[in-house]
């Protein structure tokens, strides 16, 4: 176990650096970031200092080496745009995702798994042929679309929800619905197959021929030995989920850690960004790493190794 | 089983039915399309759907949105293919070299795929365009980069276990050459499953090049592709809902009938493989 | 199970937490203002970071050495009471006495200094030392009076200290907590006090008791950060905020009938221009092509048409608002004459292919217009290629001169000549599209220094009429700056794009 942890944490360490390293160097590619957070009006020659005095105008190992030796000590520079140190800044936007991710999830575990169970349960019923349609749909509906959608309907249109920031529960409401839409049509038809491969099974078959009320049969015996794909697909996901709050984020203006790396990005703040990735790539190892303890847990014959 | 059958039957011709009618969409549209996608026309600026000669009405430019509309499938699936064939090209190369020598070169590789897996898929191709510029181009080589990992996993995997195989490993032992391994043995078995990844990422593709375009990292108006002119459509969500409904549901139906068609091949060529 | 009931109670809380935001009537009630921005400051410090979003929520916290007359946009006394001109590098300064900061420290001379030694302080990078290079010192008289010393006579210095480029820091708190510290909870002299900053959401500030024109009518401001107008207009017309700013020209009858917000629009000093580029190889080196591109574009079509009315013509590089404006003669719309002038320049129409790059959603509907001029060109049978670019590459473009032939970008808020001709008009400078004309260049030297109010304003005459004769840009527009405006809110914009809430009045 000890030795499992270890390899895991000095893998980790080596995917964080190289993130980091490919994306300083793509970064350093993308085009002067001086001109973009300075006045328009002023002369070429105070830019030009303006630039020097950042370090802009040194070779690009020297920055890199800067950058190493700062990154080592958690310290990504200043924000270009903010002058506020760039990992606080990103930290500070952390709590926001989570909260949305966390919603999302909640809300994929609350519909997704019901459904998927149902639709295995009641196999090749209306409520199954129901579940498909819904569950096909929802892959295919682009996630922004959806969300422009709901914005319409909801905010323009009546006025019930507001179109985005936070606030109160009523702000989570489209954000949520956005990030989960895509996510649950894939929960939904894993479960449903896990499912059907579960109940194709002897034990089952022998705790129905017990005579035990099908409920607890669907309800201990299926779905805990459906969890594992399900479990695993989500951690395969969570960086996807990720990449969707970068998007939902962006249309309900939800101040999250997916808002700022866009803005970051458009901005060419370049410690926002590393910063960003930095504690992306932290955050994902840190959520497959759970994925894989649950396992454990789940099924207690897989060890790890 | 016959219920089953017929709803697979039924997934399947209407993946095929709606795929097709998407592809001579796109390639019809310049006869399909009542007007210039480009073509301005100021007077009938933001006329609603069923206005005479716009029957999904106009931007805020008077462009015609059916043109739009048409001239944007086209270009999605231009980018989708392309896409899908670099990937697959690459990812699957890769993926044999990676399968068959073994050594660390390969173990390398694959961590690689690791690193770049572990991060957001559009974050990632995001990055990429905001460094190297935009453009269709450059979307194309940013999804690219992005998206060869999953042939190269599955490919190597394949073959890794193609290898284990007891007529394989029979051959090779009779002293078969390993090129002809390859052509005989192994590619057989994995075309299958690079076409059934090709199916599923592809709608995956046209998604994505959609949402960054979207963003603003993407294809650049004036060009009508389906991300942009949803990008452009919010500033118009108060008078004019049809610029956001019509792009967003035509990348939708599009995703919808690949993502049928994928399903289709799968159980039909692979059923084990889980993308 | 169980902990999923946790969960959702936890998330139940949260939104209960947060469901506190008062409602329209309580904000009428109460004299809360919320109001609508596109994004969040930069930064609370004063003078570090030039940007209007941040300048115009942080000059409700500090004060301005001078600022303007709304409607002439005259300097005017603020701080400083009154100034005279000593000799050609001396300017002098009276201040207003009995003003406190936030704090309790009084404003007096010491402050100016400090402020004027902090942003002139290479360790703040501060964006403004670029605009103050000139000054030697700020040299204290007496308590209440101090001087600028210049390097050389800058006649535009008056016009910097009536802008938010000289927002006034607390001399003692900058030396005794720091930057950092300020930056974190500022503190001025102005009508508002801060209260918290959640980054990406909100700024609050409430009402200052006293300052030292009356406490303001509004008790409380709250600043939100919605990026896209859509959902800002969305936010305004369902009573989430009070005031909206660029409401885009389409929608302006939305908020019109909708009873909750009445449109509130101020013709603005920013420009908006075609720049058509001789610092590049091309056709746009003849005068003859840039003339006939200004006869081919018609402005008026484009303002009725695209802005829908929103944007008020312009024929010279200033506009009326800027104190150096001398009217010049429109180019007229006449394709006949822009084709004749095209073939003397030996350019078929048929077969001039031309670039025109445009930003996105930096300018009111600037892509649409830029679209729409490669359309009216079109009809003279030019191809026009428009690229649309991100800012920052649009930016990068015309600095490294890779543009195309002619680009679209907006110049604001330009109140004075100088912070025009002189960045716009010469080789050397980074977004500058026109230039190496000696007669030009000379003629600019010459005008900055001018101090001399006739002079001055017989050079700049000279100068717009120069840049229009040799047809540098096709000048587009001012644009129109158009705010939503809740009913319970008086308040009316300005030309100088001050968003100043001491001025609103809430009605309950």
């Amino acid at each position: 176990m000890r030795a499992y942890a270890l390899s895991r944490l000095a893998q980790t360490v080596l995917v964080v650096f190289l993130s980091l390293t490919a994306v300083f160097m793509m970064v350093r590619l993308s085009g002067d970031p001086v001109l973009l957070f300075m006045p328009m009006d002023i002369q070429a020659k105070d830019v030009n200092e303006f630039r020097q005095r950042l370090g802009f105008n040194d070779p690009v190992p020297v920055q890199y080496a800067r950058f190493v030796a700062g990154a080592v000590r958690g310290d990504f520079g200043e924000s270009l745009r903010y002058r506020r140190d760039a990992l606080g800044l990103v930290l500070e936007r952390l709590p926001a995702t989570f909260l949305l991710a966390a919603t999302s999830l909640l809300l994929t575990m609350c519909v997704a798994v019901p459904l998927g169970v149902l639709s295995a349960v009641h196999r090749n019923t209306p409520l199954d042929h129901a579940g498909t349609v819904v569950t096909v749909l929802g892959q295919a509906t682009p996630g922004f679309w959806l969300g422009l959608m709901l914005i319409y309907v909801f905010s323009v249109r009546l006025r019930w929800l507001p179109t985005g920031g936070t606030g109160g529960l009523a702000h989570l409401v489209m954000p949520s619905i956005v990030l989960a839409a895509f996510f649950s049509a894939r929960i939904a038809r894993l479960t449903r197959s896990a499912v059907l491969d579960v109940l194709g099974a002897e034990y089952i078959l022998t705790a129905r021929a017990k005579g035990l009320r099908e409920t607890r049969v669907i309800g201990k015996h299926t779905l805990r030995n459906s969890a594992i794909p399900i479990v695993t697909l989500a951690g395969l996901e969570a960086g996807q989920v990720l990449g969707g709050a970068v998007i939902t984020e962006t249309i309900f203006a939800w101040p999250g850690l997916g808002r700022l790396t866009v803005q970051a990005l458009l901005n060419r703040d370049f410690p926002i960004v590393l910063a960003a990735v930095f504690v992306v790539s932290v955050v994902y190892t840190l959520i497959n790493l759970t994925v894989d303890l649950l396992y454990g847990w789940l099924d207690p014959r897989v060890r790890l190794r | 089983m016959s219920a089953a059958l017929r709803r697979c039957q039924l997934k399947a011709w209407l993946g095929i039915g709606l795929t097709v009618a998407v592809v001579v969409a796109a390639g019809a549209a310049p006869w399909l399309a009542p007007h210039d996608p480009l073509a301005t026309d100021f007077a009938a600026s933001l006329s609603p759907p069923g206005s005479p000669g716009h029957p999904l009405g106009t931007d805020q430019l008077g462009r015609d949105l059916l043109a739009r509309v048409l001239h944007g499938a086209r270009l999605a699936l231009f980018i989708g293919v392309c896409t899908v064939v670099i990937t697959a090209a690459v990812g699957g190369v890769l993926g044999l070299v990676a399968g068959f020598v073994e050594r660390w070169p390969a173990a390398l590789l694959m961590r690689l795929a690791d690193v770049q897996l572990s991060f957001p898929f559009i974050l990632l191709a995001m990055t990429i365009n905001a460094i190297v510029g935009l453009g269709l181009r450059n979307i194309i080589l940013s999804l690219s980069a992005a998206g060869w990992v999953v042939y190269a996993r599955v490919v190597r995997g394949e073959v890794l276990s193609v290898k284990q195989r007891d007529f394989v490993q029979a051959a090779s032992a009779l002293g078969m050459s390993r090129l002809r391994l390859l052509f005989r043995h192994v590619l057989p078995n994995v075309v299958p499953s690079i076409i059934v990844v090709a199916s599923l990422q592809f709608s995956s593709f046209i998604v994505a090049e959609a949402a960054i375009s979207f963003l603003g990292f993407g294809v650049q108006p004036p060009t009508p592709a389906w991300g942009s002119m949803l990008s452009e459509s919010r500033d118009f969500l108060y008078v004019a809902w049809w610029l956001a409904a019509f792009p967003g549901a035509a990348l939708a139906l599009t995703a919808l009938s690949v993502n049928l068609l994928g399903d289709w091949l799968r159980d039909t060529l692979d059923p084990k493989l889980r993308v | 199970m169980r902990r999923l009931n946790v969960l959702l109670a936890l998330a139940v809380a949260l939104g209960l937490a947060g469901a506190g935001a008062a409602l329209a009537q309580d904000r009428a009630r109460t004299k809360e203002v919320v109001i609508g921005l596109g994004a969040e400051p930069r930064t609370m410090l004063a003078v570090t970071i030039v940007d209007w979003t941040t300048n115009t929520q942080l000059e409700h916290i500090y004060d301005r050495l001078l600022d303007r007359d709304a409607r002439t946009l005259k300097p005017k006394p603020m701080l400083a009471t009154g100034w005279r001109i000593v000799n050609d590098t001396a300017w002098e300064f009276t201040l207003r006495q009995g003003v406190r900061f936030h704090n309790g420290e009084p404003f007096n001379a010491e402050s100016v200094k400090a402020t004027m030694e902090y942003l002139q302080n290479p360790a703040s990078k501060s964006h403004y030392a670029a605009y103050w290079k000139l000054v030697k010192e700020v040299q204290i008289v007496n308590d209440s009076t101090v001087r600028f010393v210049t390097e050389k006579p800058w006649p535009s210095l008056i016009d910097r200290a009536s802008l938010t480029d000289f927002l006034v820091l607390p001399a003692k708190a900058l030396r005794e907590l720091g930057p950092a510290k300020l930056a974190e909870r500022p503190i001025g002299t102005g009508p508002f006090k801060f209260v918290e900053w959640k980054r990406d959401e909100r700024l609050v500030l409430e009402k200052n008791p006293d300052y030292w024109q009356g406490p303001a009518d509004v008790s409380r401001v709250t600043f939100r950060f919605i990026p896209e107008f859509s959902s800002r207009l969305a936010a305004l017309l369902s009573g989430e905020i009070d005031i909206m700013k660029d409401v885009p020209p389409h929608t302006v009858d939305a908020v019109e009938r909708s009873g909750r917000a009445r449109l509130r629009s101020a013709v603005s000093s920013r420009i908006n221009y075609l720049a058509l580029v001789n610092l590049r190889p091309g056709p746009m080196h003849d005068l003859r092509v840039r003339r006939a591109l200004n006869h081919a574009v018609d402005v008026d079509e484009l303002i009725a048409q695209v802005l829908k009315g929103r944007a008020t013509k312009i024929c010279g590089p200033l506009s009326p608002a800027n104190v150096d404006y001398a009217p010049v003669e429109c180019y007229k719309h006449d394709p006949a004459r822009a084709v004749a002038l095209l073939r003397e320049a030996g350019h078929d129409p048929a077969k001039l292919q031309l670039t025109l790059d445009t930003p996105s959603g930096r300018y009111p509907l600037d892509k649409d217009v830029s679209l729409a001029i490669a359309a009216q060109l079109q009809r003279l049978g030019i191809t026009v290629n428009v690229v649309v670019n991100e800012w920052g590459t649009h930016l990068d473009k015309i600095k490294n001169r890779n543009t195309g032939d002619t680009f679209f970008l907006g110049w604001g808020p330009s109140l004075f000549g100088q912070g025009v001709i002189e960045p716009l008009f010469q080789a050397s400078q980074t977004y500058s599209s026109y230039g190496n004309n000696p007669t030009i260049d000379a003629k600019i030297a010459r005008a900055v220094t001018l101090v001399d109010p006739k002079a001055r304003a017989a050079a700049y005459a000279e100068l717009q009429k120069l840049a229009h004769d040799e047809a540098a840009w096709v000048p587009l527009w001012q644009q129109h700056d158009l705010y939503g405006v809740a009913g319970h809110v008086e308040w009316a914009p300005r030309a100088d794009e001050k968003v100043w809430m001491y001025d609103a009045k809430v009605a309950p």
